[in-house]
This record gives structure tokens, sequence and C-alpha cells, in this order.
């Protein structure tokens, strides 16, 4: 609800329209923000497409994505060809397929960045709303250790925290093919725990004040109650926000990883890596940094777009500072 | 503002105290011995056993941290376990550059993104602004790696404007060779320009929806003075937070910057100390930048307070 | 003055103006037919509640209505049309010959400016003064608004200044260039009552000195009856009754003012019988719709019959200068609203008593010291609330009043645990309550209940209307998920809602609506005491009319005694049994009702009395103006709190030892002051002329 300059309120067209359930109506609340601004409409496609060709992508890939097309007879002319009609995007050092393993690529890094942003979340708002509720020295000690994080730049973190965590092995053999990636998820997660405790607290101290907050401790509410059932649902916008804000973060910081060498270990395409090991070949052959460089761009261009729409469309500011 | 002082410096003390702990147990945590580590293969038990000693590595945890903490704070920050030097002299080498880098992108950076972020901060929604905010959009998407990447194939390899990488050669400094530098800090400052220029046209919108600045239209000035006496002071305000959240990112960013360019700065010490798991270097490193981090967050704290008038007394 | 207007002639014409505001949200029609005029030389009172339209008139005439806008209908100042002027044009009338005051000065003024330059730069723009001449007039203006140590104000940032001396820096700022025309958007509204007694009486005197004409907008009748000539009433967008200010207030034609007035509550008659207050079904027409060809008012107006709904009405002359939107201004009678009910005070003996508090104390923080940790203390905790005794018996209504500061809520707040106490006994019935809310048993939580003011934050935005209340019935009456849904419609029946807005997000409640789902939830477990803080501050008066008859008829039915915190004299009067009057966190006066209404009082009493505006445009107005601030509550007073500011201080004893409490005959009545109660009640009924003092600040 908004106030204009005269003070009065001003009606929220379709307000009234309930849908049964609560995802229905989460969901149909999404594409009505997301639709109604021109970032969004063109925002939405993009991450939709992003995310179908992640889904789909491997099984329409036209080459296996470690198969090296070295012909005997011709023992070159396949490494580092240019993009045709045979390698859409042309083809690597090794003579892999660029266009297959970018297809391939974009499922790891999306999902390393959703689960990592996501646990992010999950750990701040938890941290951020215990610590804000309760209070006193506990809160000051939690947030002192929260600003000591911060103080870290969140790649530098990020790479630390991988050297420690990647020095060991995964502690169970099933564990084994997904314990880098989810090295990475629990990194990002730590990385990005502070800044969302930081936000999740603060709305938390703002609500503690709040009349409906305070009735329900005089109805004799527990902790608890009050944080989970009456504080978590009215801080969900924010929550929203901030999680697509860190989701853009989250891929950059993932692809930066790959690129620096500390993503997923090859041959298993990756996005960054790609892009660092086609450097080399920058002057001559392009194409190997330039499709997994436009892949990332457009998708974080296109998550961008879709944060700023809902923002918009929501009225918040478009920025959120820290 | 001696109490305001005092609380914010015993702060920097406490959030420094969180920081090295943490790169303490980071560095403890890989895996090598350093004493096998510098012995390399002529190490025998007996020689291992006695430099161990030496280096006090038979010591206990904490007491290897507290004397750590106390040599960083002396400005010595141990022995390099690959180069076997020691590394303050390493370090001392690196800083230089890469502070270059940073000063020279945060001065192209910050001046423009604010002054383009206020024009397109008073006329929101028109052609311009909707150019200016699609550029920032780009912008911030962008990892640096993709935007170094992008420049070089454009000016450096089609065009054949600049050099590819900007490794100094010996005997030089990047002051000397100013074309190397050109590249690394347009790639820099794409972010940073983008981000600072987002922040500052967001709150220049604020500010320009305020009373304060209605009231200034009603008393009948002139835009220019309702825009540059009445809106962009306090638009500023916020905005000195975001430079300083920046140069979070800006230190970040020096490390694949440098990386991309092959840039003999510390984020690439900080790189190479990590892929030869060197403990002592990479300790130092991280604390070098992290040190770096808070003091420039604690700037821009007291640049606010001395700059707002609001909390400037209590 | 540069008018070539005649005297006489309108200096501002407004004709059928018309705004809607074209918001990605949808469309707001905030103005759909208003026109008024301004002469030179009067004031003329717009009121109306909020969506009424009333502030976006006033911006339209400074030809100010930002985004994207429709407009219809003329704006005419000394005959040219604002909505027409060029961009230099407008800049060249604003705060030159046209200058608003607005509602809110801590945010109109710029905040990292000092303020002498924030009024200076409007001499310096439209009269071409230097910076010395400037200084110099600005200086002036100061002393013309009565500002104390002008030259000091001048170097300071609004942040410095208290809320009265900001809006006298606004009021000096519309002032600079001598306009012909001021806009006042409800200057006073957020101000106490003393300091907005203060504003009120610059305005009367700036009247009577500048020859200018005053649009006065604002939604108190009192402040209307006090200082306009003229008034205009505006609903839902319309322009409803125009008349003299004696006219309307003695001889409405139209049946929304009619009930308005009846809304606000009033003094209690010779024989202490108060009268009821109207109560205005339904709520304003949304200004998301358009207009039909219909009365507005229709579907709440008590005559309304099928031509109000086939026509819409036009402006009628009915008497000179008097105009109403009705089809049958005429036929409007006191009674259109039905007979008043009288209540007369029974006289009821103070009963059992239900609440008990004896030297409630609330300190906020500890000594701070100058490092952290070391050094000397300079920082004294905040005394919000210090050393304050009240009862509460059955089924009667203890009053808090005091303006800003004065720690009402948070009496309110350690009342009902929500902070702790430091010091004090608190006793509910036999038992004694624990400091937190926590700490205490269900039984006395379900015994004690809290309304809050804000009713939109006192329910949860994403939780459906009635979770706070099943969940209330659920705790306190134990009943079952079925049986308390059940109850809690038998409740929201009870408050005179729909009971199928039990399941409705509460955005689409009103404000007054909200506020009874409060209601609802306060009831719901039958408590004992129901602490009520400004729980009607928020609310427009018809709305407020309605919450304040629903809590009257909930006591006679249930004897639930009320602790009523509020800083409305009208409505405290209304009301309370029993009266607590704090100042600065110190109880000044306490008693049954009558009591401290009348001779003699406390001298902080007598001002805040004073100066509470009545809704009667011949009322006898003695204003007693308080000088300087309310302490900070960091002092620690060693004489009385009210010492710096009280206009009967006797000497150094004020100030160098604490006020005995002083009671009358009755030893219900008592009186923290130094002067003798029977030399404060002669002081007092000599009243006005030679005790007030030159008020300054």
């Amino acid at each position: 609800m908004r106030l204009n300059t005269s003070g009065q309120r001003i009606e929220v067209p379709g307000a009234a329209r309930h849908t049964r359930s609560a995802f229905g109506r989460g969901t149909r609340e999404f594409l009505r923000l997301s639709l109604s601004t021109t970032a969004g409409r063109v925002g939405l496609p993009i991450v939709v497409i992003h995310i179908l060709l992640a889904i789909v992508g491997p099984f329409i890939a036209p080459y296996s994505i470690t198969e090296f097309h070295l012909p005997p007879d011709y023992p070159a002319t396949d490494r580092l060809a240019g993009p045709s009609w045979t390698y859409l995007f042309g083809s690597d050092q090794f003579g892999r397929d660029v266009f297959s393993r970018v297809l391939s690529g974009g499922g790891t890094l999306i999902t390393l960045s959703l689960a990592g942003a996501l646990l992010g979340l999950l750990w701040g708002t938890f941290i951020g709303m215990s610590s804000g509720y309760r209070g006193g020295r506990v809160d000051q000690v939690v947030m002192r250790v929260m600003d000591g994080m911060m103080a870290f730049p969140a790649l530098l973190l990020a790479l630390l925290m991988l050297t420690t965590l990647g020095a060991r092995d995964a502690p169970f053999r099933w564990l084994e093919p997904y314990w880098q990636g989810s090295l990475i998820v629990a990194t990002i997660g730590l990385v990005f725990a502070p800044s969302a405790a930081r936000v999740m607290r603060s709305v938390t101290l703002q609500a503690k004040n709040l009349e409906f907050v305070m009735s329900a401790r005089l109805r004799g509410e527990s902790a608890t109650y009050i944080i989970y059932r009456e504080i978590l649902p009215h801080a969900l916008p924010v929550i929203g926000v901030e999680f697509t804000v860190r989701l853009s973060y989250s891929i950059l910081l993932v692809s930066s990883l790959g690129f620096l060498g500390l993503g997923v270990q090859p041959p298993s395409p990756d996005w960054g890596l790609m892009i660092a090991e086609g450097r080399q070949f920058i002057g001559f052959a392009p194409w190997t940094t330039l499709a997994p460089a436009g892949a990332v761009a457009t998708l974080v261009v296109g998550v961008n777009l879709l944060t700023d729409g809902i923002k918009h469309a929501r009225g918040m500011p478009q920025e959120i500072v820290g | 503002m001696i109490r305001f002082l005092t609380l914010r410096l015993s702060l920097i003390v406490v959030t420094l105290l969180v920081v090295s702990v943490v790169i303490f147990a980071v560095s403890e945590a890989l895996p090598s011995d350093a004493a096998e580590r510098l012995m390399g293969q002529y190490g025998t038990e007996q020689n291992i056993k006695h430099l161990r000693e030496e280096l006090g590595l038979d010591r206990s945890a904490p007491e290897r941290y507290g004397r750590w903490i106390w040599g960083a704070v002396r400005g010595d920050l141990g022995t390099s376990l690959v180069q076997r030097q020691p590394i303050t002299s390493i370090v001392g080498h690196r800083l230089l550059p890469s502070i270059y880098l940073a000063v020279f992108a945060l001065l192209v950076a910050v001046p423009s993104a604010v002054l383009v972020g206020i024009w397109a901060g008073v006329r929101p929604n028109s052609k311009g602004d909707r150019a200016v905010s699609l550029i920032g959009m780009v912008g911030i998407s962008l990892p640096e790696f993709v935007t170094g990447l992008f420049l070089t194939i454009v000016v450096a390899s089609k065009l054949g404007w600049l050099p590819t990488t900007s490794a100094i050669p010996r005997g030089e400094t990047p002051l000397t060779r100013p074309e190397i530098l050109i590249l690394p800090i347009l790639t820099l400052t794409a972010a940073l320009f983008a981000y600072i220029m987002r922040m500052t046209r967001a709150s220049v919108i604020e500010t320009m929806d305020s009373h304060y600045v209605r009231s200034a239209t009603l008393k009948g000035l002139s835009r220019r003075r309702v825009i540059f006496r009445h809106a962009v002071p306090n638009a500023m305000l916020p905005t000195i937070t975001v430079v300083a959240t920046t140069i979070g990112w800006l230190l970040g960013g020096l490390i694949i910057v440098e990386n991309v360019f092959a840039y003999p700065g510390l984020g690439q010490l900080l790189l190479n100390s990590i892929q030869t798991r060197d403990g002592p270097l990479l300790q130092a490193c991280a604390l070098i930048i992290a040190v770096a981090y808070s003091f420039s967050n604690l700037f821009a704290d007291i640049s606010y307070r001395v700059l707002d008038p609001r909390i400037r007394l209590t | 003055m540069n008018s070539h207007a005649p005297r006489g002639a309108p200096l501002l014409q407004i004709e059928h103006l018309g705004v809607t505001f074209l918001t990605p949200r949808g469309t707001v029609r905030a103005v759909r037919d208003a026109s008024l005029n301004v002469r030179r030389g009067e004031v003329l009172g717009l009121a109306g509640e909020s969506g009424s339209g009333k502030s976006t008139t006033a911006f339209a005439a400074m030809g100010y209505l930002p985004g994207t806008t429709r407009v219809s209908g003329r704006v005419l100042f000394e005959g040219q049309d604002v909505m027409n002027m060029d961009a230099a044009e407008l800049r060249r009338m604003r705060g030159n010959r046209i200058a608003m005051v607005y509602q809110d000065p801590a945010t109109s003024l710029n905040p990292t400016m000092r303020v002498g330059p924030q009024v200076s730069e409007v001499l310096r723009e439209h009269l071409n003064m230097d910076a010395r001449h400037s200084r110099r007039a600005t200086i002036e203006l100061f002393e013309s608004v009565r500002l104390a140590e002008p030259e000091a104000v001048l170097r300071r940032f609004p942040h410095e200044l208290s809320g009265g001396q900001q809006q006298r820096v606004v009021i000096a700022m519309a002032l600079a260039c001598e306009p012909d025309l001021l806009i006042l958007d409800e200057p006073t509204t957020g101000l106490d009552v003393t300091t907005q007694a203060t504003i009120l009486e610059l305005v009367v005197d700036l009247k009577e000195r500048i020859n200018a004409g005053i649009l006065y907008v604002t939604h108190d009748l009192g402040v209307i009856a006090s200082v306009a000539d003229r008034v205009v009433v505006m609903y839902a967008g319309e322009t409803v009754e125009e008349a003299p200010v004696r006219e309307l207030f003695r001889d409405p034609k139209h049946p929304y003012t009619t009930g308005l007035l009846n809304c606000v509550p009033k003094p209690p008659t010779e024989d202490g019988a108060t009268v009821g207050l109207t109560r205005i079904p339904g709520s304003v027409f949304p200004a998301s719709e358009p207009a039909p060809d219909a009365c507005l008012f229709a579907s709440r107006c008590p005559m309304a019959d099928e031509m109000c709904s086939q026509m819409a009405p036009p402006m009628t002359e009915t008497g000179v200068g008097h105009s109403s939107r009705c089809l049958y201004p005429n036929d409007i009678a006191p009674g259109v609203w039905g007979e008043l009910d009288t209540n007369v005070e029974t006289g009821r003996v103070q009963g059992e008593t239900v609440l008990g508090a004896k030297g409630l104390r609330r300190f906020y923080g500890s000594w701070g010291r100058k490092y952290l940790i070391f050094g000397p203390r300079i920082r004294p905790p905040v005394r919000a609330v210090t050393d304050v005794d009240f009862t509460v018996g059955l089924g009667r209504t203890v009053g808090i009043v005091g303006e800003s500061g004065a720690g009402k809520s948070t009496v309110a707040r350690v009342i009902v645990g929500l902070v702790p106490r430091d010091q004090g006994q608190l006793r509910l019935k036999e038992e004694e309550l624990a400091p937190e809310v926590d700490e205490r048993t269900d039984a006395q939580r379900a015994a004690m209940r809290m309304v809050f003011q804000n009713p939109t934050a006192s329910l949860n935005p994403k939780l459906a209307v009635g979770h706070a209340i099943v969940r209330a019935l659920r705790k306190f009456s134990g009943l079952d998920k079925q049986e308390s849904q059940q109850r809690a419609e038998e409740l929201l029946q009870a408050v005179g809602l729909d009971p199928a807005y039990l399941n409705r997000p509460p955005r689409e409640l009103s404000g007054g609506e909200q506020q009874r789902v409060a209601l609802a939830g306060a009831f719901a477990a039958s408590p004992d005491v129901i602490v009520a803080d400004e729980a009607v501050s928020a609310l427009d008066v018809s709305v407020q009319a309605q919450v304040l008859n629903l809590l009257r008829s909930h006591q006679e039915k249930t004897d639930t005694s009320y602790v009523f915190i509020t800083h409305d004299l009208a409505v405290l009067r209304y009301l309370s049994d029993e009266i607590l009057v704090l100042y600065a966190g110190h109880v000044a006066e306490s008693g049954p009702a009558p009591k401290v209404l009348d001779l003699p009082s406390h001298p902080y009493t007598e001002a805040l009395l004073s100066a509470a505006p009545v809704p009667d445009p011949d009322a006898q107005r003695t204003t007693i103006r308080l000088p300087g601030f309310v302490p900070t509550l960091r002092a620690e007073f060693q004489g009385c709190c009210f010492a710096s500011r009280c206009p009967r201080k006797v000497g150094n004893i004020c100030d160098e030892a604490p006020p005995p409490a002083q009671t009358s005959a009755d030893a219900d009545h008592v009186i923290y002051c130094h002067i003798p109660l029977d030399e404060l009640a002669q002081l007092q009924l000599r009243r006005p002329t030679e005790t007030t003092k030159i008020g300054q600040e």
C-alpha cells in the first residue's frame, strides 16, 4: 500500500483475486510482477530459455562433450575449427565441439549458483532473524563475526574456503562425484550468509517493533513461532529480492571460480574454465572464449533484468545497500 | 566524534582479529607441513625435526597464531615456503603495481560514474536514462574475465592498438609502460562504473522525490539550484557507502584481472600461493587485502559522519 | 505588492478542478470536482478527511502535480491559469507570489543545509538580494515568526530544532517575499497541542499583519474554527459545502458536514452528561472508481432517497456565501443522524480495584562513558517513566494524557510487559505481575490485552484478518480450531463487521475496519483490562467516532476496565473516569476526570487545556503559551520537571525541591506543585490576560 501526496490510499487493482494454493498464488504473483515491466518482459524469457537449455541441453547436444574430433586423415583440421554447420560455435584445442560443451555447461553453473544462493539465504535468514530477534550480547557477538567475514571481498573469501575445504577428500564414497560441486555450494553459502544475515537482521529488528509482533508477544507466543510464523511471511518480499540479487552474484562467483581453475574438474564443461582454456588461442580462435563468455553474459543479464523488473514493479528502491 | 572514533577503531580491531583467525585457520588446514615443504627432497627425519623446531611448528596452534600476528604487526610476515624469501619483501614488490591499478581504476570510475548517475537520475525514464541504465545493466552483469577478454579480442587482437598481456619487463614499472595499464584499468572500471552509476542514479531519483526537494521547487528556485544545491548533496551520502562496498569488489576484481592480463600484482601472488600451497604467503596476501578493505570501510564511515550533519553531533 | 486585481476580487479561483493520477498501480481520482476561491485578507479553511483530495487541491494551486496526471477545470491566480504557465512563469510565481507551508516540517527542510541559507536563498532568487542583505532580512523574518535567538537559529541544521521551531522556519521561508497567497497544508498535524496553539496564533496574527489570502488545509474542525473566516468542506474529491465559518458550525447544509461535526467529542454539559457520537456508516467512495451519476455520499447518508442515486447533485446556493452539494439542503436538521444519546454520568463509585500501579519506573540504557567503557560518565540514561502511580477500578477508564516525550507509551508498554519496569509494583486483582510479558501466566496475559495506535501494523499483512483473533481464542479460551473460528465470527459481528472478513488479507480493509478487528481480538478472551495506546489517533474523525462508540458500549456491557492513552483532550474527556496527566515521565496531576478538568489545575494541565482547539468559532480562547522545550529525559530533576517552562513558576524553590503531592479535600485528586491549591485556584480564576506570556521558541 502506498500513499500519494494527499495521503490517499491507492487501491491495488486485482488485489482481491484469490487462487487456491499458496504455490499457485506465488507463481501468479511472480508472473504478474515480472511481466509488468519491460525489464521483466525481456529478462524472464532469457532466464527461462537458459534454464530450459540447461535441462535439455545435454540431450540435444550434437556431439559428446568429451569426443575429440581428430580424424586420422586430417590431423589438424578439426582442432580450433571456426564456426560452421558442422561445429556451430567452432571447436576447441582438442577438437571438441564448443556448441555441445556450451549447451552442457549451463546445467552445472545454474544448479551450483542456485543451490549456493539458496544455502546462503537459508543460513543468513536463520542467523539474522534469530540473532536480531534475541538481541543483546549474543546478537553483538554474532554480528561482529559476520562483520569479520564481510571484511573479505567475496571472491577472496571463496578462494580461501575452497582452498581449505578442497584440501580434503570426500568423506563417503558415494559423495565422490558430487564432492567438488558440494564444496562450491557450501563455499558460496558461507560467503553469502553474512550479507543475507545483515539484511534479515535489520528486517527483524524493524518487525520487532511492529504492532502485530508485539501483540503476538502479548498472546504469549514463543520466539520460534513469532520468528517463523509472524515475521518470516512479512519478510518474504525482502527475501525474494535478496535471493535474486544473490543469484546473479552467485553466477558471477561460480563462473569466476571456474575461470581460476577452482570450479568443477575437467573434462566436464564449465563456462569459466572454457574461457580460461581458450584464452591462449584468443588471437586466432576467439570462438572458444566468445561462446561461453556470451552464455555467461546473457544468463547474468537475464537474471539482473528480471530482478530489476520485479523490484520496479513492487515499487522497491532499485538498490539495497549492503 | 572522539567517542565515535574510539568505538569504530575498537570495532575494526575486533573485525581484524576475526579476519586473522579465519586466515590462520585456512592456512593451517592446508595439507602439507611447512618444514617438509621447505626441506624438499633433501629432508631427512632429523633435518625436518630440526627445522620444525626452528620454525616453531612444534608449538601449539594458539601460540603459533600469536607469533604470526605479533610478527605481522611489526611488519614481519614470515618466510615463503616456495620462494624461500622473506614474505615482506616479496609482497613489497607486488603491492605497488596492484595499488597503481586499483587507484587508477577508482580515479577513472568514481567521478565518471557519479556524474553519469546524477545526469540519468534527474531525468528518469527519458531516452538518455534508458540508454545509460542499459549500459549499467550490462556492466554489472559481465564478469571481469569476460569484459577483459572482449576488450582484448577487440582492442588488442583485432585492432592491434594495445598489448594483449600486461606483464612488466624486468627493470620497469607500470608507470614507465603506461600502455599495459590501459586494458586492466578499463576492465576494472567497467564493473565499478556500472555499479556506482546505478546506485548514484537510484539515490538521486529517491532524493528528487523527497519533500525537501519538493519544497525547494516550490520556493521557485531554478532547476539547476534545486538539483545541485538540494538534491545532489543529499544523494551523495549513500554513494559514499557504495564506493566503500565497491572497493571490496575491486579487490576481488584485481585477482581476476591480474590473472587475465598476467599483470604482476598482489592478486597474482595470492593465486600462485594457492596453487603452490604456500601457506605463509597466502596468509600474508589475504591479510593485506582484508586490512585494505576494512580500512576503506572505516574511511567511508568517517566521511559519512563528517558530511552528514544529522549524525555529526550525536 | 504588485497586485493589479481590484480589492475583493478573488486572488485564487479554482473552478471545477479535476485531478487524476495515472500511476502504474492504477488510476487515482484524487480530485473530482473542486471549486473555491480565496480573497485577499481572508483565511479560507479547506476541511476534509483523508482521501478527500484537499491536499491535491492545494498543490494544484501552485501548479505542482508531479507524475502523470490528467487535469480538468481551471486554477486561476489573479486571473491567469496556473495550469497553462510555462516553467519560467511558474518559477517566478512560486515562493514569490504564492508560498506554501507543509505538513511535516522535518522532511520539508533540507537536512544537510543550515536553515539560514534555506530561507535567504528565496530572497536571493526572487528579490536579487546580496548575501549581507538577505542575511539581515532572514533574521528579521525569524523575529517576525517569533523564533528566539534568530542569529543562532540561522546557523542550525533542521534536526537541531524542535518541531515547532522547524515549522516557524518554514513559515518564515514562505513569508520571505511577502506572498499574495499563503497556502498552509496541515501545518500543525504532528505537532503537540501546546506547539500547535502557538502556531495557530501566529497564523491568526499573520492574517492581520500581511495583506494576503490564506488557504488553510486541515482535517481538524477545531483548528478550522479557530483560524478560518470561510470554510470549504471536501468529500471524495468534491467540494460539498462552502460557508462562512460561523454559519457552517451553526447551520450546516450538507449531511456529511453535520455528521462530521457530531463525530467530534464535545466537553460534558453542566450536569456532567456526555453527548454520544454520530456513527457515519460505510467508508469513503473509492478513488479508483469513476464517479457514477449519483451523489457520492448517498451510500452513507441517512436521508438519501432514489433521487440521490440517480443524479449527481450540483453545488446550489442556500444563502449568502453558503452553498451545498446536496439535493435537499433545507431538510438538514441537527437530528438528521438520529437522536444522539446523552450519557449521564451516574457517579458510579470506585469499585473494586482491578489494576494497581505503584512507583512504576523505567529508565532506558545506563550511564555511557566518554571512551566506551573508560573515562568519565557523560551520558545519563533516558528517564522515560519516573514513579508513576495509579489504580483502575472495575468497569472504569483511566485516561493518560501528555504530549510527545511524556512517557505515556512507555507506561502502556510497562503495564502489559512489553517493556520491563525497573522499579515499582503492578498488581492485577490480587496477583503481582512479573515485569516481562514472557514471565506472566497465560491467565494473566488473557486478562490484560492491548490495542495499538497504528491499525495497519497491528494486523500481520501476510496473514488472514482472523489469524490473531483465532490464535488468542485458542490460547486463552482453550477452544479448538472449529470453535474458535465460530467464536471469531461472532466477535467480528459484535464489532460491526462482516464475518466473511475473517479470511481476507488485511490490506482489503480500511483503517477503521482494521482497528475494529484489533478491538475484536482484544475483546476475544473477555479480558479484565484493555490498554489502548493512542488507539484512535490515526483515524479520521468519523471512523474515530465508530471506534469510541464501540469501546464505550463494550465497557457498559462487560464492565471491562480501560487504560486509555491519548494526546487528544476531546477524546480523553469523552472516555475517561479518571485522568493522569504526564509530563516528562512524571505525574503532574491525577484524579477523577471532572476534578482534573476543573480548577485548580496543575499549571501544565492548565496550559494543555487552554491549548486544545475547540470546534466552536465563538469559543473563548485564552492560550497559555509555554516557552522553551520539553526537557531532555536524560536530565535528572532536582526540582519540578515543569519548572523550566512553567508560566506560574514561583521562584527558586521550583528548581530546587521536588514538588509536594497536594491532595484536595476528598483525597483522590493529586497535584504536584509548590503553589498551595487555594492560591492556585485563585490565580487560575483570574486568567487570561495578565498571566499569559509571549511564547517564543
